[in-house]
């Protein structure tokens, strides 16, 4: 670029500026007149005036910001051309766009998420897809696609519906009362019919209803918050909710549910009813104030109920809103009330509840008809809804225990229910072991934070077991009967490990498992869960082949599981479950090198490096602000593990009563918040039982006995709520024997041998309720009998 | 750097030419502003009512309220920004182009696709303002306070020390230069 060419460029500049002093029309003959015989002048200063002839809004005063935003604009998503942005939204921008040398004109909406998409919400989202793909309704704006960009960023593709959003309609329009009416019957049949469907829409609010240009409602935006927050719970409540319209509740970390969607429901028709002209008719501000109720169970059940009493009003029969007397005025927006955890979720769920089983008794007597079939699989989704959706989020919030059992004993009344009728397709079995199975991971396998019921849950399971049979012997079983093949029989391993001490048995489940996800992992459908399973069965053998006796072949194990799950943490450093599962592999590979030299009477000290890594990790884990019950849980597990190896080494032992200490007062914090949780009842067992004896070995006999002597209360009063579990009566066992044996080691053998004698009574019931005792059982019972023996040498 | 370590005589100094001082508070700003920026680049969440000018005027308020400073120096402090604003997002779309490049992604790489669909090409609007530089100083501050910085027209005539009506005509001609370099910029 020359001074000569800048020289140009200035004057040019200088002239059109001048040229914006008089009326645009005379611009061109100006600047023509200006610039004389200077033809360059002239050139450029008509090409620099043409430039602002477009009229288009560019370089807006304060815009280098926002056009930076919208400088991503794509230019093709998923085989369509994308033509213009036509809204930006909290979680991204949405564009207009057709399908190239389509023969129909078919113009689109996509919805592109801006996020750091890890690799399990974009699983999540390709199932949230599918599902929201079947809602097939003419007042939800239709879903027909999905993917991921090049980018990673989750997009989906909608029906594109020109139309005003429903705020601006009411402002434009200024529609009459029965217009709004017809408005919002179509909203919420709408609402009704997706929740029939397991979805909640999320984030109902006039921005996301639009009313197009031929009158239509459509609601756009179904469902897709939902696994962005899962994702990100710093977004949860910010962004994917309009303020305004989410339930109070939810702010304070409340999932969304059906009667979330009430509210917002509710909020909707009061604005839709304040903002007409006609007088405001008293029935319908009170059912607007009965469906927005800050108290969720306060509000209407379900969206059917809402409809049923706006049915009500516009038929003029009394409404149940007035009838039962809501003070609806006061209630609305009364504020700051506190929040009673999941009491919407259990409204939702009696109701649900009822009409699934009603639905499936139904069909049982009339399974020929199509519309019974209909409402047949209604319930089944319902159902699955009930079981998976809401459980999970239950399970989220701390002190749920009551909500989770609810949740448990409906639907079991239905899995039984459906079990017993004539379909037996494939899906349908997968379906009802799956359900099975998660109602017996709340129901009390130690695995999971869960209502410490483990009879009821190894019934559970084994239903469960008996439905999902077919997987192994089927060589044409699909990737999500195999899963659930996997699943069960992980879950039915760490049963019988933890509870029914059936090691045997746990091996051949994990084995059976370990096949199963061998065929799974070939499978294109195969995903990051299933390879931390696989890494998890693994760890599962470890721990059965460990309690078999079998060291060496449970330390082999414990490493493949440290090889599966340190690649796959390599692949996903930041996935969750990869973390936690490979911060348990080594705490397993610790315990196995534990229990081989302590059979080999070495001190264990080869185990404290694996527990020192996996014990770090689980601390990094445990101390996210918004870390899970089960991994604090899992955090004073580790602790704990670490402990019982140093408290047998001189030099490590100062250490282990450490960890000891910090282990016993995280658990008793939980405690104190979750009195009845089985599995923080076991830890702190096990934490006393393995801290009387550190004490004893550091010779404060008095602090070991007094320790001993509480977990002995501890165990007598599991025993007696459940007198034939071999589990609790040799913990039963192990408790009196650690009493007997500081006894003894203080020669007052009249404690002890009263002691063994108590030991020997525990251990014989053990033996009597399990199949075959195992070879240190058998051990121990002899060693009593010598020890008992030596009392009666000394007439005791 | 944070705004709370602004020693309080920073803003009188750089007033003085001090340019240690300018690059001190370039830098906070900077920091400023790119953490801002980043988050509304990668989640596209910007609320509406966020404009730049909010945002810019928010960290000369904390830093006018960090230091000991006239009501002269906040209209310099919002000219400073906006030159900060302007490095802050040409880093981030270089930073993202180079992205695309190397993920060979197609995005708006069509000769008409920056100005004309109402998008900024920054790498482009970045060669056009550095030529408007060179052609005429005042013209790029002008842009550069009102486009990166969202100042009034108001505002600059007092930086500038000319009239209101001066600074409407010289902003309009000057987008209009522009528009038409974007349009015919060859070297994207």
């Amino acid at each position: 670029m020359t001074s000569a060419d800048n020289d140009l460029e200035r004057r040019a500049i200088d002239l059109v500026e001048a040229a914006l002093c008089v009326d645009a029309a005379q611009r061109k003959a100006f600047i023509e007149d200006a610039a004389g015989d200077d033809d360059r002048l002239r050139q450029r200063a008509l090409a620099i005036l043409r430039a602002g002839a477009d009229n288009q809004r560019s370089l807006q005063t304060g815009g280098g910001l926002a056009d930076a935003m919208s400088e991503a604009m794509p230019y093709e998503i998923g085989g369509f051309k994308i033509e213009r942005e036509i809204g930006r939204g909290g979680m991204g921008a949405v564009y207009l766009a057709r399908r190239p040398g389509a023969d129909f004109d078919h113009a689109v909406a996509i919805k592109v998420v801006r996020s750091a998409a890890s690799v399990r919400l974009l699983e999540r989202l390709r199932f949230e897809r599918r599902t929201l793909a079947q809602l097939k309704h003419p007042n939800i704006a239709q879903m027909y696609d999905g993917g991921e960009t090049p980018d990673g960023e989750p997009y989906f593709v909608m029906e594109y519906a020109p139309g005003a959003p429903l705020h601006l309609h009411l402002k434009n329009n200024a529609p009459s009362l029965m217009a709004r009416l017809d408005i919002f019957s179509n909203i919420c049949a709408s609402v009704a019919y997706a929740h029939k469907n397991l979805v909640i829409h999320r984030d109902l609010a006039p921005s996301n209803i639009l009313i197009t240009d031929e009158g239509n409602v459509k609601l756009i935006d179904f469902g897709i918050a939902q696994s962005l927050e899962e994702e990100d719970d710093a977004l949860a409540s910010a962004l994917t909710m309009t303020e305004g319209y989410g339930a109070p509740e939810r702010l304070k970390g409340a999932p969304a549910s059906t009667i979330t969607d009430v509210y917002s429901l509710g909020v909707i028709l009061r604005e839709l009813i304040e903002g007409q002209s006609a007088p405001r008719p008293a029935d319908l501000a009170a059912i607007a104030a009965k469906a927005s109720a800050s108290q969720p169970e306060e509000r209407y059940p379900t969206v059917d109920a809402l409809m049923a009493d706006l049915n009500a009003y516009r038929e003029g029969r009394a409404v149940s809103a007035v009838d039962k007397g809501w003070p609806y005025e006061a209630v609305r927006f009364a504020g700051r009330r506190k929040f009673a955890v999941g009491a919407g979720v259990l409204a939702a769920i009696a109701v649900i509840a009822s009409s699934v089983i009603m639905s499936v008794l139904y069909i049982r007597t009339d399974a020929a008809e199509e519309r019974a079939l209909r409402r047949f699989d209604e319930a089944r989704a319902l159902a699955a809804f009930m079981i998976f959706d809401i459980y999970d989020d239950v399970t989220q919030l701390d002190g749920s225990l009551t909500v989770r059992e609810k949740i448990v004993s409906t639907s079991l009344d239905y899995l039984d229910a459906l079990s017993a009728t004539p379909e037996s397709s494939a899906a349908l079995r997968v379906e009802i072991a799956r359900g099975y199975q998660r109602l017996a991971e709340v129901a009390g396998n130690p695995g999971s934070v869960n209502l410490g019921r483990r009879a009821e849950a190894s019934e559970l399971l084994a239903k469960a077991a008996e439905q999902i049979e077919f997987a192994r012997t089927s060589s044409d079983a699909n990737a999500e009967a195999l899963r659930a093949y996997a699943t069960i029989n992980r879950a039915l391993g760490t049963l019988e490990w933890t509870s029914k001490g059936n090691f045997d048995k746990a091996r051949e489940n994990y084995a059976a498992a370990e096949a199963a996800l061998s065929r799974l992992l070939k499978m294109p459908e195969a995903g990051i869960d299933d390879r931390v399973l696989d890494g998890a069965v693994s760890l599962g053998l470890s721990q059965s082949l460990r309690f078999l006796g079998e060291y060496e072949e449970s330390i082999a194990q414990a490493q493949r599981g440290v090889a599966k799950l340190e690649t796959l943490q390599e692949e996903h450093p930041n996935d969750f479950d990869t973390l936690f599962n490979l911060a348990h592999a080594y705490i397993y590979l610790g315990e196995a090198h534990t229990s081989k030299d302590m059979q080999a009477d070495i001190l264990p000290e080869a185990s404290l490096s694996h527990f020192d890594k996996g014990v770090a990790m689980l601390r990094s884990l445990a101390s996210a602000e918004n870390a899970a019950p089960l991994t604090r849980a899992q955090y004073i597990s580790g602790l704990l593990k670490r402990s019982f190896s140093a408290c047998q080494i001189d030099y490590a032992r100062a250490q282990g009563v450490d960890d000891l200490n910090k282990a016993e007062a995280l658990t008793r914090s939980i405690l104190d918040i979750e009195p009845d949780n089985d599995l923080f009842n076991e830890r702190l067992s096990y934490i006393l039982y393995v801290k009387s004896e550190c004490q004893n070995k550091l010779g404060d006999v008095e602090a070991a006995i007094a320790t001993a002597e509480d977990l002995l209360r501890r165990r007598q009063a599991q025993v007696a709520r459940e007198p034939e579990n071999p589990d609790y009566l040799e913990h039963l066992y192990r408790t009196h024997y650690l009493l007997a044996d500081i006894a003894k080691q203080q020669g007052d053998w009249p404690a002890a041998c009263a002691g063994f004698d108590h030991a020997e009574a525990a251990m014989k019931r053990v033996a009597s309720l399990i199949d075959a005792p195992a070879d240190y059982q058998k051990e121990n019972l002899r060693n009593l009998e010598d020890l008992l023996h030596d009392c009666g040498s000394r007439n005791l | 750097m944070t705004v709370t370590d602004i020693p309080s005589d920073i803003i009188r100094r750089w007033r003085d030419g001090d340019s240690d001082a300018r690059d001190r508070l370039f830098t906070i700003l900077y920091n400023e502003f790119a953490a801002i920026a980043s988050t509304l680049l990668r989640r596209q969440t910007a609320p509406v009512s966020l404009a730049t000018s909010d945002l810019v005027n928010e960290a000369v308020i904390r830093i006018f309220n960090a230091s000991d400073l006239e009501i002269v120096d906040r209209t310099h402090l919002l000219a400073l920004s906006a030159r900060v604003m302007r490095q802050v997002l040409l880093d981030a779309a270089r930073r993202r182009n180079r992205q695309k490049r190397r993920g060979l992604i197609v995005t708006l790489s069509d000769a008409q696709g920056g100005a004309a669909s109402g998008n900024a090409d920054y790498e482009a609007l970045e060669r056009a303002l550095v030529r408007l530089t060179a052609i005429d100083p005042e013209r790029a501050d002008i842009v550069e306070m009102r486009y990166f910085g969202g100042l009034t027209v108001e505002e600059i005539a007092l930086i500038k020390d000319v009239s209101i009506s001066t600074i409407k005509r010289k902003w309009e001609a000057a987008r209009l230069w522009l528009k038409d370099a974007l349009e015919h910029d060859i070297s994207g």
